[in-house]
């Protein structure tokens, strides 16, 4: 408690980027779990559908502490933590504002059913389909999200090892 | 000072013959033949640990250092600007797509060499394929550095 004091008091906030592989329904309802809901009033609607086409990263919100909650889509979401680390390195300011969270989830043949979307004409079907099957699966998605919350706890370092305190002054 | 990155699928051809010609190893007016070709740096060897490990190629007389990179994706660009201003890097970093100048050539030619190690078979394609897209990228590349404020040489 001391140490979370300690964080937000510096002004200290992190940017969070969980990157799923599939669906980015399925990511912002695990971001929501992340946050801290145990609930979302996550529907068909809650994402557009070209935001998950168009590979450009989410706003989803802030948590309790202020830090912020970002979303994306990647195949492979390990390339993804990568090429932020890779950015760190070479930008002229080494402090990483960005911790990059990959978010494996077993959707079952929601991959599928997402390629299949992309079709001309009779791809909205299997759209809507997707979308159900990722709510069919949303408290499970929720649960994920808690549990990366707790993974990655402020003051935590992302392997779970806790931050080493600086002296005050 | 900026870092241009110029990126595709697989990080070893179109965005490795891009970052080259800004880098000024090679020159825009002139394609290389199948020997230089062979030899430059990076082309056509990619391993799976490469990807999305920024490769440096060079660094522009004016001081922008030019990568390349592979991102084993066809749509990353908004993906890696929105990393970079999340980092506050917005204005340190020019992200280029290569990808709209991987024609079918390079993409038979890429996937014999690097996606099945069958590379006796898929050089000769890839040297054709990027011989033909040559002047396209020698253009993008201009483009690139003079609307992103970096000039090219």
């Amino acid at each position: 408690m001391l140490r979370l004091v300690l964080i937000t008091k510096g002004g200290i906030k992190i940017k969070y980027l969980l990157v799923g592989k599939d669906s980015l329904l399925a990511t912002m309802i695990v971001a929501h779990g992340l946050m801290g809901f145990d609930e979302v009033a996550a529907d068909k609607d809650f994402v557009d559908k070209s935001h998950q086409q168009s590979g450009s990263i989410i706003s989803v919100g802030k948590d309790s502490i202020g830090n912020e909650i970002f979303c994306a889509i990647h195949q492979y979401p390990g390339i993804v933590v990568r090429i932020n680390e890779e950015i760190k390195m070479l930008k002229e300011s080494p402090v990483s504002e960005l911790r990059t969270i990959p978010v494996l989830t077993d959707l079952g043949g929601v991959p599928f059913l997402i390629a299949l979307s992309r079709l001309p004409g009779i791809g909205a079907w299997f759209d809507n389909w997707a979308r159900s099957s990722v709510l069919s699966r949303k408290q499970q998605l929720i649960e994920k999200g808690q549990v990366l919350r707790v993974m990655n706890e402020p003051g935590m370092e992302p392997q779970g090892r806790p931050a080493a305190a600086k002296p005050q002054i | 000072m900026k870092n241009f990155v110029y990126f595709d699928y697989g990080g070893s051809h179109t965005s490795v013959i891009a970052a080259g010609i800004h880098a000024g190893l090679l020159d825009p007016h002139n394609p290389p033949d199948d020997k230089a070709l062979s030899q430059f740096p990076y082309f056509d060897e990619t391993t799976p640990d490469d990807f999305g490990k920024m490769k440096h190629l060079g660094t522009h007389p004016e001081g922008h250092r030019i990568y390349c990179l592979g991102t084993k994706s066809s749509t990353t660009g908004p993906l890696l600007e929105g990393m970079a201003e999340l980092q506050n890097a917005a204005g340190q970093f020019i992200f280029c797509d290569t990808m709209p100048y991987v024609n079918t050539t390079l993409r038979i030619g890429g996937w014999l060499s690097r996606g099945i190690g069958l590379s006796v078979l898929g050089r000769p394609l890839v040297y054709r394929g990027i011989r033909k897209e040559y002047g396209k990228i020698a253009d993008f590349v201009k483009a690139c550095a003079h609307h992103q404020g970096g000039n090219k040489n």
